[in-house]
């Protein structure tokens, strides 16, 4: 009984302790000075020539600090650099989006808003907007990789329906040539025969071109991971690279 | 492809080879001036030979693999062949695929008779062939 109560107690006080570290933190964040001596506790506003904002009472080894000042209470009690912030007014306004938040203000929709600026953006990300509202990254109109001649890299896929074809066939594994688009594609019973088809596939175009297949991009499946795949590919010094999962 | 004239969905390879066949033959945004085609392979391709797929084809029996009074073949066109100046033909009543160049089309008849719409509202092929394989 003893023990939880002392383990109370020290909870309090460790309580007690972040909270007054915190105001502290608050105060230094804002512009504010603070020092303890035997007469009591200052509060300064250093931006303007130190001058003195708010005093507290020295009781004991405790120093109580009135912080129902109009000034004081929302310099301490606003998070962030202020009143002005546009973090804690995003958070306020239903996490809205900052661009309606600017609309907002710039067309006077609604009153008691600060002033933004255009290029303003919030000091740290919200994390309940990533939890809660996060949505895919918009997939590139343009693509960054061009590739100047033929088999500079080749993009495969497997595709599987549930319908046999009339061959017995479930799966198929496409080629596409990334230069000229030319698309190749091979029917399977088996993912397993991607690789065996790959090998086909290569023989056939190098012979062709003259040139050797330097990339193959496709997803991150197993068939493309195999074992006997992984060493021909190590072995052959291909460069391989795949997509992210879950791609739009 | 497969809806055209109603086939089932096991032709769904026949289509995608298709599909490829004719993709790499029309042109691509990335690809600009010409068809993959003729990029990989710096030819103009043709595409006079291409026919509806899956529309009704009469192929031709020589006459030493028939007697007199035996019909010549009636198939539906999937496909191109790769290798040769061919079509493949899936002839239904056999099950069999044939590859020949003697062929008439008729273009505007499909094998399969159209969708019938069941009363849950979902689409279904009218009778298959007992014997396709």
């Amino acid at each position: 009984m003893l023990s939880i109560q002392i383990l109370i107690e020290v909870g309090v006080e460790v309580l007690k302790l972040h909270f007054e570290a915190d105001m502290e933190a608050r105060m230094v964040e804002q512009g504010l000075h603070v020092t303890f001596n035997p007469n009591g506790c200052f509060v300064e506003d250093m931006k303007n020539q130190g001058k003195l904002i708010t005093k507290g009472e020295r009781n004991g080894r405790m120093f109580t600090l009135d912080v129902n000042m109009p000034k004081v209470n929302s310099m301490l009690f606003t998070h962030g650099k202020g009143v002005g912030d546009i973090g804690i007014w995003h958070k306020r306004i239903g996490h809205v989006n900052l661009q309606h938040l600017k609309l907002m203000e710039k067309q006077n929709l609604i009153g008691g808003l600060p002033k933004f600026g255009t290029k303003e953006v919030m000091s740290e990300v919200c994390e309940a907007c990533q939890l809660g509202k996060q949505a895919r990254h918009p997939f590139p109109i343009q693509t960054t990789h061009v590739s100047f001649k033929p088999l500079e890299m080749i993009h495969s896929d497997v595709w599987t329906t549930k319908t046999e074809s009339i061959g017995g066939c479930k799966y198929s594994v496409s080629f596409i040539d990334d230069h000229t688009r030319k698309v190749w594609v091979y029917f399977m019973k088996h993912k397993g025969e991607v690789f065996q088809h790959f090998l086909n596939f290569k023989a056939m175009v190098e012979k062709e071109k003259g040139v050797s297949i330097k990339c193959l991009r496709s997803d991150g499946r197993g068939e493309y991971f195999s074992n006997e795949f992984s060493e021909y590919l190590k072995e052959h010094v291909f460069q391989r690279k795949y997509s992210c999962s879950y791609p739009p | 492809m497969l809806n055209e004239k109603n086939l089932p969905n096991y032709f769904w390879a026949e289509a995608i080879a298709t599909a490829m066949y004719i993709m790499n033959r029309t042109p691509t945004t990335t690809v600009h001036g010409m068809t993959p085609e003729e990029k990989f392979i710096g030819k103009k391709p043709n595409v006079s030979h291409l026919r509806l797929f899956g529309c009704i084809t009469y192929v031709h029996v020589p006459d030493e693999k028939r007697s007199k009074l035996d019909l010549k073949a009636k198939c539906i066109i999937i496909g191109y062949s790769l290798e040769q100046k061919r079509y493949r033909c899936f002839n239904l009543s056999t099950g069999k695929l044939q590859m020949s160049r003697d062929v008439v089309f008729d273009e505007m008849v499909s094998w399969y008779p159209p969708l019938k719409i069941a009363e849950d509202g979902e689409a279904r092929n009218g009778d298959v062939p007992s014997n396709v394989c």
